[in-house]
């Protein structure tokens, strides 16, 4: 009797270690600009030096939980606050555009059924991950560097030329016009440069060098995001308050299928995030002939133009809601229990993400971690969902009230003084300007943000083709 | 408020001329003056095309994220350039050096070629541990750099790469470019008189030359065949034992002949001990040049 009790207590602890790191993620994601592998990082660095603080069985189960909670709560600051993180192209458009309307409540309730339905996806899906997925990750493990090649391609080409043939002149109407692919094409080569330099020598400490990614991300991503709500003057409006999600259940049906595709992308590739997943996925998955959005002649007294919205446009708003918050969990979740498919063709996982790059230094998975993932999975996930309700509430009566420029400002201190911390001092704070910069370029000039991740994507990419050793010794850095 | 009806879509810039600028608060700056849309960072309104009057702070930041963008590459260049990998001990390697670009210098005490994958990998121990250096497929690009002056066993490296840190496999490094290799000395292994070889030296390698005293196999509990070869060079003697398979590797001529006493051998071997004895590991059997027989 007291060796059952005894086999059980592991057990229990890991599930208040699962409680606990949901609760730690949920309470750390609000804080706007704060992503989730910084507070790995530090938790990482904490437990080395005292490892008494999480007994190594609940090591994984916290983490995971951790990112789990992460992956739904961040849709709050995401959405009222305008907070982006490197996957918010996943459901930031739609979502600042309902904000907006007034119906944050929708925008923030449909990304976490998305994100809802990717738990139960993850779960469901176990015989693909385990059966089926090993011999995909064997076949294409080769062939990473030609796919990133393309997906490079298909990325820089998709970005296509906008400005509805405003100006004076022929002059004005192509460079307002042309203004965001060359935008988009100046972003991807500053940071394709910019991560060349970086991974062929980098010049952080070499403590600090387990994070030496967290301040290009910082600056690529978070700075630019509260710049951008400071200089906007962002003010959400009162928000509507609803007792329904104004979706039907048939929207969740759509919605898996490109959350599902660009989900496994993002999980899958290297540096390929949530926001190029959702975008190859979106160009893979949808066929369907949409009308566009036009201008007719005013309806209303006042109006100028009538802008009208076709119907199928509103659908697609929700379905990409769905899909990215689908997404956004099958990015960090999914890619780190990929670590824990141990077959006989996948010996050591095909775990990718930050987190498994943080725990590689003290963690290893094992075989039986697997179904203890799922449940950790499904356990924080619906901890997380119900968090989500209760903050989404709070967030409708709230936001209208809150001073955000306060709240932007102790966040960007906050992550400064992380940076200083443990992303590599003023090495550290230096990158992230540089970044900084860099990641405004998009948000000043209208092109995606997501160009920025060809600073992993480009080195990789060449790393892997085997032209690392050209690049450095061209840019002399041998 | 009323707007004068548009005809055109580029007749919003005609609209604008006539539209007094908002002077009041910052809220205004983001809000588009002509249809009141709200228009965030964009200099221009998404839905009217009519300019927002807040364009100096935006072409500003444009300016300056430009500007910065440039020189903070150029900065990064510099920084990168101007650094120096710093050498660290082996033993002082720790889980957030993840990933660091460091340069460490040591003993090959293990090294293996494989054609096949176009990878080499080898052990470097600088006294206070080792490392695993992995250059996974490399090996052709690494010999048009260093042509034959490949590394050998026993060589004094010196190597610049990046840490990986993982529980599964400890620490390693990946070595991807031949111009981070550098080999500081050739077979920076001392000879040794057998009788100077003490329990102190455990761990260490050098080169014997000696004669051969004896030989005899025995099986050991476990059903294993131990070939046994005493040393002897007059100063004293030590055991030599070979394993089965470190036999079998060894060159045919050079088996049979130090099954003979009086046979002269050279060869280099890390000292280890049994029941509180010294005695010799041949360090690699396989290749004569680390285990030959002195005619």
């Amino acid at each position: 009797m007291l060796s059952s009790y005894a086999a059980a207590v592991p057990d229990a602890v890991t599930i208040l270690y699962v409680i606990l790191g949901t609760f730690s993620g949920a309470l750390l994601c609000l804080i706007p600009a704060l992503h989730i592998y910084n507070v790995a990082g530090i938790a990482m660095l904490l437990w080395a030096t005292a490892r008494h603080l999480i007994p190594y069985y609940a090591l994984a189960p916290f983490f995971m939980s951790l990112v789990v909670s992460y992956s739904f709560l961040n849709t709050i600051p995401m959405t009222f606050l305008g907070a982006a993180d490197e996957s918010a192209g996943a459901t930031l458009l739609p979502s600042l555009s309902l904000v907006t309307k007034g119906r944050g409540q929708d925008a923030a309730l449909l990304t976490g059924l998305g994100t809802m339905a990717g738990v139960l996806v993850l779960i469901l899906l176990y015989p693909f991950f385990w059966y089926i997925w090993p011999y995909i990750a064997r076949a294409t493990g080769p062939h990473l560097h030609w796919i990133l090649g393309l997906v490079i391609a298909h990325y820089i080409m998709s970005e296509w030329p906008k400005g509805a043939g405003r100006g004076e002149t022929p002059f004005k109407r192509f460079r307002e016009a042309w203004r965001n692919c060359f935008a988009g094409i100046l972003t991807f080569t500053l940071a394709a440069v910019f991560g060349l330099i970086y991974t062929a020598k980098p010049i952080m400490p070499v403590e600090s060098s387990f994070q030496n990614i967290m301040p290009v991300f910082i600056g690529f991503f978070a700075i630019p995001s509260i710049i951008q709500t400071l200089i906007s003057d962002y003010r959400p409006p009162r928000q509507h308050i609803s007792r329904k999600i104004n979706a039907g259940w048939e929207d969740f049906g759509f919605g898996a299928v490109p959350g599902f595709v660009g989900g496994m992308l993002a999980a899958y590739l290297p540096a390929v995030t949530a926001g190029i997943g959702a975008m190859i996925a979106g160009h893979v998955t949808n066929h369907r002939n949409i009308s566009r959005a036009e201008f007719r002649d005013p309806q209303s007294p006042g109006e100028i133009k009538h802008l009208h919205t076709p119907e199928m446009y509103y659908r697609q708003e929700r379905l990409f809601l769905i899909s990215g918050g689908m997404i956004k969990i099958m990015y960090y979740v999914g890619a780190f229990l990929m670590l824990f498919i141990l077959t006989d063709l996948t010996p050591y996982g095909t775990g990718r993400g930050g987190l498994t790059f943080i725990l590689r230094p003290v963690f290893t998975a094992e075989p039986g971690d697997f179904p203890v993932m799922l449940g950790t999975i499904l356990l924080s996930g619906s901890l997380a969902f119900l968090l989500l309700i209760v903050s989404t509430k709070l967030m409708v009566c709230i936001v209208h009230r809150l001073n955000l420029k306060l709240i932007y400002i102790s966040s960007l201190i906050l992550v400064f003084l992380i940076i200083y911390a443990v992303g590599g001092g003023w090495a550290g704070i230096t990158v992230s300007l540089a970044t900084t910069c860099i990641g405004m370029i998009p948000v000043f000039y209208g092109c995606r943000r997501s160009h920025c991740m060809a600073v992993l994507l480009v080195p990789i990419a060449l790393n892997m083709a085997g032209y690392g050793d050209a690049v450095a010794r061209f840019l002399r850095l041998i | 408020m009323g707007f004068p009806r548009l005809e055109g879509y580029q007749a919003a810039s005609e609209v604008m001329a006539e539209i007094p600028t908002p002077s009041t608060p910052a809220r205004k700056a983001s809000v588009c003056p002509v249809c009141e849309y709200y228009a965030g960072v964009t200099g221009t309104c998404v839905r009217c095309g009519a300019r927002i009057n807040k364009s100096i702070s935006v072409r500003a930041a444009r300016k300056i994220a430009i500007a910065g963008s440039v020189a903070g590459i150029a900065l990064l260049w510099i920084a990168a350039y101007l650094k120096v990998p710093p050498h660290i001990n082996i033993g002082d390697i720790s889980e957030p050096m993840n990933n660091a670009l460091v340069r460490v210098e040591g003993l090959v005490t293990r090294i293996d070629y494989s054609e096949e994958d176009n990878s080499f990998r080898m052990t470097l121990n600088d006294g206070t541990g080792q490392i695993r250096i992995n250059a996974i497929n490399r090996l052709r690009a690494f010999r048009r750099v260093h042509g034959e002056k490949m590394p050998r066993l026993r060589d004094r490296l010196a190597v610049t790469g990046v840490l990986s840190i993982s529980q599964a496999w400890g620490n390693s490094m990946f070595l991807s470019i031949p111009d981070r290799m550098e080999i500081l000395a050739r077979d920076a292994v001392e000879d040794k008189d057998i009788g100077e070889i003490t329990l102190a030296d455990e761990g260490s390698t050098y080169w014997i030359t000696a004669r051969v005293q004896s030989y005899r196999e025995f099986t050991t509990r476990s059903g294993g065949l131990i070939h046994m070869v005493r040393l002897s060079d007059g100063t004293g003697s030590i055991d030599m034992p070979l394993f089965e398979t470190q036999y079998e590797s060894l060159p045919e001529d050079t088996g049979n002949r130090i099954r003979l006493r009086g046979t002269e051998v050279r060869v280099m071997a890390n000292i280890g001990s049994y029941r509180d004895e010294p005695q010799l590991e041949p360090a690699d059997p396989s290749d004569p040049y680390y285990f030959r027989v002195l005619d």
